[in-house]
């Protein structure tokens, strides 16, 4: 056990950025026998190990795991992104949890992950054209087809094995975060501070990457310092557009509900909840797609943001609540349940798997009898 | 002359479920009645229930620390990954220190009969407590019946069977 223990401490001292002397004082031991402990040589006490997990934010459990490095959730290299650190771990920590309640449950590997369309660089010479390709590809290997909006997105990806994790970051320009690994395949983290049409759109975005960028996660921090990649970024913004409100189905719906007459912000406002997008984005579409011209887009565009009650809102919201109703039935809960009514973990695992205390790992099993005794 | 209840005598090594089963209804203090100066607690056990704001004074935390019950634990973990770090603690400690295993859990409680620790759960506790008249046979059924709706997962079955058994043992 001191072969497994001690290197993962290591690394997650090195990922705390904390040098060994420091780290050593910290619990209280010398830094000879805090290296010796890394090295594996010597056993920890298990109080030492406790008040590590503490002082590093990392559950125990982390530190028992036999394959690091095989688990590991890597992200794309080059990406501008500074989700908090806490966020991060919670992040991890959720997409292990889902791999292990996949294999307590039975059904690790039962979901094919999604392929990738890899991009290269020099081969491919039109990003852009290949997102919108991408777009049209994935969405008729889903099954949505091109002509009609997609109905929800959070439940399309969950179904696929997408690992979706909606968290409360306090700076909204954080909108989401993806990781991948051959164990957990595709994970997203959204920013649930933001408009559900944000999410959506971030979740386009993310999923963008994940689809055409597989080969870029390559880092274990999401921040790696280099400058952000233009070209993937746009890529992953044209995939999205293009995956929600694709340009057959937009034409369509404009034909049938707009016709020749003038786009008024009534038009913005239905399509916007037509395909469940931002008003922004969908303005942004039409002028794409030439049904809207550049002034027109422009007055546009100042009417909605003169409507908007403030820059974190979104005029006329959906009317449906797609998060809430994927919240309610998504795989990760469902996998939970059954795991925890089956009696295929203890309570103690159960609250290590959701990240909850004791207290609360009983009260949410209590909730589950009771909602499958009144079924 | 019927034997004495196993439960007293020896140590005991306590799991998060069934000090939250006492805590939720509110009887903490039934532990230290029974089991002063032999109750073991497992250092995972007693991070879990910090975390969950749960103090349990009179209990002897037990750290693990050499190489063979790290082994153990490991092994233990291996075999059984539907057991949480706090469960496994737990029996790592029922294992070396010689004591009887309590929990509720299901899955710990077969690692245990499969690793032939001793084994009791809330039932035990109670029968125990009624023997050694800490408290009487309906105020134990009142309290398992409490501690059911407090979310602890006991058949009727077996609470009917409880309930016959403290109030035969009370006449």
């Amino acid at each position: 056990m001191k072969e497994i223990i001690g290197p993962n401490l290591k690394t997650a001292r090195d990922l705390a950025g904390l040098r060994q002397e420091v780290f050593a004082e910290q619990l209280g031991i010398s830094r000879a026998t805090l290296s010796a402990i890394e090295n594996g040589h010597v056993s920890i006490d298990s109080g030492i190990l406790l008040r590590a997990a503490n002082l590093l934010g990392r559950p125990i459990s982390d530190f028992f795991k036999d394959e690091p490095e095989a688990m590991a959730l890597l992200y794309r290299a080059a990406v501008d992104i500074a989700a908090p650190s806490d966020a991060k771990l919670e992040f991890e920590h959720f997409c292990s949890s889902y791999r292990e309640l996949e294999q307590l449950v039975g059904v690790a590997d039962n979901l094919l992950t999604p392929p990738a369309y890899d991009y290269f660089p020099h081969v491919h010479s039109k990003p852009d054209h290949f997102a919108v390709q991408v777009a049209a590809a994935e969405r008729e290997r889903l099954g949505v087809g091109q002509q009609e909006p997609v109905e929800n997105i959070f439940q399309l990806l969950d179904e696929q094995g997408v690992r979706i994790l909606a968290l409360e970051m306090k700076d909204r320009d954080v909108y989401g975060l993806s990781g991948f690994s051959p164990q957990y395949g595709p994970c997203i983290l959204l920013n649930a501070v933001n408009t559900v049409e944000r999410r959506i759109f971030s979740l386009a975005h993310e999923y963008g990457h994940l689809l055409m960028h597989r080969s870029f996660y390559r880092s274990k921090e999401p921040a790696s310092g280099l400058p952000k990649d233009h070209d993937l970024e746009q890529m992953a913004n044209v995939f999205a557009a293009n995956f929600l409100v694709p340009d057959v189905a937009l034409k369509i719906a404009f034909q049938r509900s707009i016709g020749d007459k003038p786009v008024g912000i009534e038009d913005v406002v239905f399509l916007k909840r037509y395909f469940k997008v931002s008003a922004d984005m969908m303005i942004r579409r039409l002028k794409d797609l030439g049904l809207l011209d550049a002034n027109s887009a422009d007055s546009l565009m100042t009417e909605v943001n003169r409507r908007r009650p403030d820059p974190t809102q979104e005029i006329a919201p959906l009317q449906s609540d797609l998060f809430g109703e994927w919240k309610r039935l998504n795989r990760f809960d469902h996998l939970a349940r059954k795991a925890a009514l089956d009696n295929l973990v203890s309570l103690g695992k159960l609250a290590e798997l959701l990240g909850l205390n004791i207290v609360e790992a009983r009260k949410r099993v209590q909730e589950w009898r009771r909602d499958v005794s009144a079924a | 002359m019927s034997p004495q209840h196993k439960l007293r005598a020896g140590g005991v090594s306590l799991d998060s479920n069934i000090i939250l089963d006492l805590y939720l209804t509110a009887s903490l203090g039934l532990l230290n009645d029974l089991f002063a100066e032999r109750m073991l607690v497992s250092d995972f056990v007693l991070r879990e229930l910090t975390q969950a704001a749960i103090r349990l004074p009179g209990a002897e935390t037990v750290n693990l620390t050499t190489d063979e019950e790290w082994g153990f634990f490991r092994e233990t973990r291996r075999r059984h990954p539907g057991l949480g770090v706090g469960e496994v603690g737990a029996i790592t400690v029922a294992r070396f220190r010689h004591a009887t295993l309590i929990t509720n859990d299901m899955q710990a409680r077969q690692t245990a009969e499969e690793l032939e620790i001793p084994v009791s759960g809330s039932i035990g506790v109670l029968e125990c407590a009624v023997e050694l008249a800490v408290i009487s046979g309906q105020e134990a059924i009142n309290l398992l019946q409490a501690m059911v709706r407090e979310g602890a997962w006991i058949s009727d079955e077996l609470l009917e069977l409880f309930r016959q058994k403290v109030l035969t043992q009370g006449d």
